[in-house]
């Protein structure tokens, strides 16, 4: 009897061993290779525009190709054509061509005159549909359609979402240095659609996209060129003067809702920061210290808002809550620091440093841990963050043909994809939209 | 003395009749459930909502765009291939998924024909693949090569020991590599040939930089291995976490395109410890590259 007590003891202890006898394996590195990605051509249907077959997929490669996680394999080394994959994907021909996503679809006019597009994602190694869509439009909507695809596409191999579908408005410039006429601007994030806002009889500054609604706040010096708050509603084209202040009001920012602006005031040389209900009309004096206190930004909860101050002695960053209250400084390094910009994704503030004679990107945690800078430039400035909260654009100036040239930029969270943005003309002050409704 | 008068109701209807009473009131709960709720679960799920997308007049035209997806997203799909897959040569025909997929996509599903050329090729790749066997003996001269991607995520800031109070993403990067916690068995594949195995893997796998929380999406997979090094299936462990959470899907889509990238194929392992290899838990674990 024991023995057997004994022997089933012995089974109960190796039985688990054997359970687990498999072999493990810790992988923890690995590359940053872009994926390589093959979009095909679109298959007209129904007589529909076959320029869209070859738009479309232009701009969707051109969208995920900006985020440097991508790599688009060569349209020339194709051997399925866009065709036969309406009946059979042929996946180890996109495998031969080392095509690790796939993507095709199909474009057809409808009766109504109405565009319909459609497009497939897959995974070549899997043999598997990732995701497919169809969308609706009318023909002269298909730059809109493209990035909305893209955003699905970015979305489904990334898990995050997109940030295509959207618009950047800033400051177009143009003129010699000392007579620089500024205008508002707005295009899509691409570089297309590009539009003048203002006549640019008056200078503006320091745009700023509501992170809910369309509409922009920013700042500029009206007829009797008193710097003034003002808002632009996109959708109706009225722009008014945000409250009838004193002092100068400046650095305007929506918060996460649209219903309120933080700004400064500026009153007997003290800058102060107020928030004002858009509702209501009524504003609150959030800060009140000797020094300047300016560039306020909510978080995405609207519950705290960031700020820089040079309260201290130096510029530096500052977190508080939205009603004012613990207010505390969260940039200690060298240098001074500025223009934090809360990241839609709530984890990170962005903010530029100037330290020994350049400017840096940086961004950090709301607790001021994780500092890390992520480009530089000679003048550098202007962040603000794609509604994803992985890409950030800004403007980098520098001396140029009329003595001044300002480019925008975006770079992504990893620092290693800097883009320069298309402008008609030399762009500052970007402000990106949310994803458009 | 509590319930009396209904008591005195209820002692006027039969058993029978009670039980008629109920049986009617359910049926017609049943009914208006059926009439009412089902157009409703249907709703939910095909999601016909009409995207309006109006473009500002200054800007663009106003639009509508009507968002109808095409296919159902299959969040269930994590369904590892069948191990035919990557034994492409002895199956002319590929074997249809078994995983349900809507009508349209059967159509596509269909098994690709021209598998010659590419078998070729995999010959080929397998061939190279071999080839480079001798290479892992190199693995500590490679690992100093291989710094140049040591940071996920670039950062400026001087060396001058500035910001003594931020996180310090440099040191975890040259920890050394961590000791092959491989488990009782690790006597069973040498170091150097667990090293050669990771070395391979890695150099396959594709980390997702800069996604929020990307350093904690871990992803196991349980792979069944070929004799002949190839894989035979792989399968992601926590299936609940990759149907729920779209960074994990998508970190442990990246780990299974490792897995299944034909420079991994056939898999770096000495043919001769075949039961070692066979079954093994891979963990794809990007943390020491943030």
């Amino acid at each position: 009897m024991k023995k057997i007590i004994l022997s089933l003891f012995a089974m109960f202890l190796i039985l688990p061993s054997l359970a687990h006898a498999e072999l493990r394996v810790d992988v923890t590195k690995g590359t940053m290779d872009p994926i390589p990605i093959a979009i095909t051509n679109f298959v007209p249907k129904d007589s529909a525009d076959s320029q869209f077959s070859t738009d479309i997929p232009s701009v969707i490669s051109n969208d995920l190709l900006s985020t440097g996680l991508f790599r688009l394999v060569d349209p020339q080394s194709f051997i399925q054509d866009a065709a036969s994959m309406q009946t059979q994907i042929r996946f180890n021909e996109w495998k031969t061509i080392n095509a690790q996503a796939l993507v095709n679809g199909t474009v057809t006019k409808m009766p109504d005159g109405r565009t319909r597009v459609e497009f497939r994602l897959f995974d070549v190694f899997g043999q598997t549909q990732l995701t497919g869509m169809a969308y609706m439009t009318t023909p002269q909507n298909w730059r809109r359609i493209a990035h909305i695809i893209s955003d699905e596409i970015y979305k489904r191999l990334t898990g995050e979402k997109g940030y295509f579908d959207s618009r950047i408005v800033y400051v177009a410039e143009s003129g010699p240095a000392l007579k620089r006429v500024k205008r508002l601007a707005i295009m899509d994030q691409d570089g297309a659609n590009q539009r003048f806002l203002t006549s640019g009889q008056a200078l503006v500054l320091t745009p700023r996209f509501s992170p809910s609604t369309q509409t922009i706040t920013y700042l500029s010096y009206g007829t009797n060129n008193k710097p003034r708050v003002y808002i632009y509603d996109l959708e109706t084209g009225r722009q008014e003067v945000l409250g009838d202040f004193p002092g100068m009001t400046f650095a305007p920012r929506f918060s996460p809702d649209g219903g309120r602006v933080a700004m400064s005031l500026s009153q007997n040389g003290n800058s102060d920061i107020h928030v004002m209900n858009l509702g209501a009309r009524g504003s609150q004096k959030l800060t009140n210290s000797p020094g300047i206190d300016t560039a306020p930004s909510f978080s995405p909860d609207g519950a705290q808002i960031a700020f820089e101050s040079d309260r201290g002695g130096t510029q530096q960053l500052y977190v508080m809550s939205a009603s004012g209250g613990n207010q505390r400084r969260i940039s200690f390094g060298d240098g001074r620091y500025a223009s934090p910009v809360w990241s839609p994704r709530g984890d990170l503030i962005a903010f530029i440093k100037m330290h020994k004679g350049q400017f840096y990107l940086g961004v950090m945690k709301p607790d001021g841990t994780g500092e890390r800078l992520i480009t530089n430039a000679y003048h550098l400035e202007g962040p603000t963050w794609a509604p994803n909260g992985r890409v950030i654009a800004y403007f980098k100036e520098s001396s140029g043909g009329n003595g001044r040239s300002a480019k925008l930029y975006s770079i992504d969270l990893t620092g290693h994809n800097e883009r320069q943005l298309k402008t008609n003309s030399d762009g500052s002050d970007p402000a990106w939209s949310p994803l458009n409704p | 003395m509590v319930v009396e008068p209904r008591k005195t109701e209820g002692d006027k209807l039969t058993p029978s009749k009670r039980a008629l009473i109920i049986s009617i009131g359910v049926h017609l709960v049943v009914f208006f459930l059926v009439i009412f709720g089902l157009p409703h679960f249907r709703d939910e799920s095909i999601v016909y909502e009409p995207v309006p997308v109006e473009l500002i007049s200054d800007i663009g035209q106003l639009t509508t765009t009507n968002k109808q997806p095409v296919e159902a997203l299959k969040p269930d799909k994590p369904k590892p291939e069948p191990p035919q897959k990557t034994e492409e040569k002895k199956k002319p025909p590929e074997p249809k998924k078994s995983t349900p997929e809507p009508p349209a996509e059967d159509e596509l599903k269909t098994p690709p024909k021209p598998d010659k050329p590419t078998e070729k090729l995999d010959e080929k790749a397998e061939k190279k693949t071999e080839k480079k066997k001798p290479e892992p003996k190199k693995d500590k001269p490679k690992k100093t090569e291989e710094n140049d991607f040591d940071s996920l995520l670039k950062d400026l800031t001087p060396t001058e020991k500035e910001q003594p109070d931020t996180d310090n993403i440099g040191p975890k990067m040259t920890d050394p590599e961590p000791a092959p916690n491989i488990s009782r068995f690790s006597d069973a594949l040498s170091m150097s040939e667990m090293d050669a195995l990771r070395q391979q893997l890695s150099q396959c796998w594709s980390i997702m930089s800069g996604a929020a929380n990307a350093e904690d999406q871990v992803v196991e997979l349980a792979v069944v291995v070929n004799m002949d090094r190839s894989v035979a299936s792989a399968e992601v462990v926590d299936r609940f976490k990759y149907t729920s959470n779209p960074f994990f899907r998508a970190a442990a889509d990246s780990a299974m395109r490792a897995m299944r990238n034909p420079n991994c194929s056939p898999l770096n392992v000495p043919p001769e410890k075949y039961d070692t290899w066979h079954k093994m838990r891979i963990v794809f674990d990007p943390k020491e590259m943030f």
